[in-house]
């Protein structure tokens, strides 16, 4: 099934009307009510978060914000949307008609729903990004503010309501959430948004590269989008594909997440700073918000003024770790694991810890995990041991397909020789010493007994 | 006990994970039953279903619902002992268990994870004692049910659901045994009716 189908609007107010500048896609075009989206205090707030938290104090460039990543999300997510349309629109239409939800226009509602999704994936980010949200809504996660934002009245449902449709609120939140909420007929949404070759990923990778001025994060994504293709599930339902030209442009995409993670994501002064704003902000345990209100409420300009000032007049802890960080003072690596580092590893590192602390009693040590995913693709050994439906060959890999120029469905690591050699994920545990820069003698010795600690650690 | 390497002592999901182990543990115990990886992902994806805040992305899987990151994060937390693995062979089967870390984090988390208390009780006390294809099937069911009611229409359900979960499965499962696990389901509260 076939079928060219053009973009769709549900009516006048939801064709492009407006456009913005934008580093990585040129103009963003959006329409008279996605606007009254764009100006809710609620998306606003997104000019005053930083994409990357305080990577900008290892990569200076690196002070973009999750409003300009919001509307490349949606920008991205279109085009991927406009894709597939053009190429599988009949499908794609049967799909969203059996909706009880699509009631006017299914192309166009689907097409709105998911530009909406897009845009708001990040709305539920505090300040600083992912190095906050741990301590500042700790029983939460931002996800799920970001759910309560599009779905609770008070915040941005009534506006999705009253804009767009009734109900649109609940099911833009669905296509973020993903299942169980999602209707399993909307899936393919859900995957561009957040699966293996998703809007998310693709712009963050070419905006932090950009931003930070490294060439790593860039790709074909142009070539990426042109050959995404759909495929039915185990269950029946319409997954996100790929045909085979596309293969390279997928296999940079998986390198540059890769070397991204390793050169910037993960960089060791990055951890180090999100280390410290954990620090802070647990200092500040006593004024944890309780309501999103609060929450939404903080941002990284309100938030680094209070670190300045805390830094200068706060007392203890408290002051310790702002000024760490309003100064620009930090620990240094002594010991790191593998990138990849195991349960045993781990459990090493924790006796390297140990060792350090009983050594350099007078020294403080920091310590923490440095964790990012790379891919989560299904591969030929997981298959193997899938087919023996034993509990080890069950571990929510995904299924990505690559659909042949003869329309046959095979898996992407059959006709990749690169991928299955690039790691799934990144994960590092480092130990950090505050020491001076001109202690340097005494930053190899204890590098060197870390080192030999963990030799002889494994040994045992 | 002090969390070492501070790898799960102020997330919200870990706090989560090791809850559910707890109490997945308590109730497979007294059923001369252990924890393994498919009671755990089932607890915790029926925890979404019933709207409990994580940030866990599950795959749709001929074997049911599954988040690998959550397999990933047991890793972490096995490795700063919040959970122990007691299996004998962790590369084929998973037995958790309580580590000596899981008070503290549960402790971290304790105004949180009462909000969320009954349900991980309720799903631990109704799942922990099943089989991995019992899970299965009944995720499956739910995934199915959701389906056929975004379609429309008032139901009765049951018929259409199982229907297509003959569909999808081929033989896998006996009808019986589908309408059997849909009833008990449905009468426990888990299915979305």
């Amino acid at each position: 099934m076939n079928g060219f189908h053009q973009p769709e609007f549900i009516g006048l107010k939801d064709q492009p009307s407006h456009r913005i500048r934008c580093p990585i896609h040129g103009f963003i075009h959006f329409s008279e009510n996605e606007r009254q989206v764009l100006d809710h205090p609620l998306f606003h707030r997104l000019r005053f978060i930083r994409q990357l938290a305080l990577t900008e104090y290892l990569y200076p460039g690196a002070s973009h914000t999750r409003f300009e990543h919001a509307l490349g999300v949606m920008e991205v997510a279109t085009r991927m949307f406009d894709s597939l349309a053009a190429r599988r629109g009949d499908e794609m239409q049967k799909t969203f008609e059996g909706l009880a939800d699509f009631t006017d226009r299914p192309m166009a509602q689907a097409r709105q729903a998911l530009r909406l999704a897009a845009l708001l994936h990040d709305v539920g980010h505090t300040c600083f990004s992912h190095a906050a949200e741990k301590v500042l809504h700790k029983d939460s996660s931002h996800e799920a503010v970001t759910i309560q934002i599009v779905e609770n009245p008070n915040l941005l449902g009534s506006t999705l309501e009253g804009v767009f449709w009734p109900g649109c609120g609940k099911l833009v939140g669905q296509i973020v959430d993903g299942i169980p909420s999602l209707q399993p007929q909307l899936q393919v949404l859900h995957d561009i948004i957040s699966g293996q070759m998703d809007a998310d990923r693709t712009d963050y990778l070419l905006r932090d590269a950009y931003h930070c001025g490294v060439d790593y994060g860039r790709f074909d994504h142009r070539r990426l989008i042109e050959c995404l293709e759909l495929h039915s599930g185990d269950l029946g339902q319409m997954r996100l594909a790929l045909h085979e030209d596309g293969l390279h442009s997928f296999e940079a995409l998986i390198l540059a997440r890769y070397q991204m993670n390793t050169q910037v994501y993960q960089h060791r002064v990055r951890q180090v700073y999100d280390i410290y704003l954990q620090r802070y902000f647990r200092t500040l345990a006593e004024e944890e918000p309780d309501e999103i209100t609060d929450v939404v409420a903080l941002n990284d300009v309100v938030m680094m003024s209070r670190i300045m000032a805390d830094a200068v007049h706060a007392q203890g802890v408290r002051r310790k770790w702002a000024a760490r960080i309003a100064g620009r003072d930090h620990h240094r690596v002594v010991y790191s694991t593998g990138a990849n580092a195991r349960v045993h590893e781990t459990r090493r590192s924790k006796g390297v810890l140990d060792a350090l602390e009983r050594k350099y009693p007078d020294r403080e040590f920091l310590s923490g995990p440095a964790s990012g995913s790379i891919h989560n693709l299904l591969l030929r050994d997981d298959r193997e041991r899938e087919a023996e439906d034993a509990e080890a060959g069950k571990k929510g890999y995904v299924e990505l397909m690559l659909i042949g120029r003869d329309g046959q469905a095979r898996h992407v690591d059959e006709q990749s020789q690169v991928i299955g050699y690039i790691p799934r994920e990144f994960e590092a545990v480092r130990i950090f010493v505050d020491i001076a820069s001109d202690e340097r003698a005494l930053l190899e010795e204890m590098r060197s007994f870390a080192t030999d600690t963990e030799w002889q650690l494994a040994r045992h | 006990m002090k969390l070492k390497l501070n790898l799960s002592s102020n997330d919200w999901d870990h706090a989560l994970l090791a809850a559910v182990v707890n109490e997945a543990h308590k109730v497979a115990s007294a059923h001369d039953n252990f924890v393994g990886r498919t009671s755990i992902q089932k607890i915790m994806y029926f925890l979404k279903a019933l709207g409990v805040p994580m940030s866990y992305d599950f795959e749709m899987h001929h074997y049911g619902p599954f988040s690998s990151s959550i397999l990933r994060d047991m890793e972490w937390l096995i490795a700063d002992d919040v959970i122990a693995d007691l299996s004998k062979e962790p590369q084929e089967y998973s037995n958790y268990a309580p580590g000596e870390g899981l008070k503290q984090l549960l402790s971290d988390h304790q105004k949180g994870l009462k909000q969320h208390n009954e349900r991980i009780c309720k799903l631990a006390k109704a799942l922990a004692p099943l089989k991995p294809e019992q899970l299965e099937l009944i995720a499956t069911l739910d995934y199915l049910l959701r389906w056929e009611k975004a379609t429309g229409g008032s139901g009765p359900w049951k018929p259409r659901v199982v229907d297509r979960f003959m569909e999808v499965k081929k033989e896998k499962f006996s009808r019986k045994r589908v309408e059997d696990a849909y009833d008990v389901m449905k009468n426990a509260g888990f299915l979305a009716e």
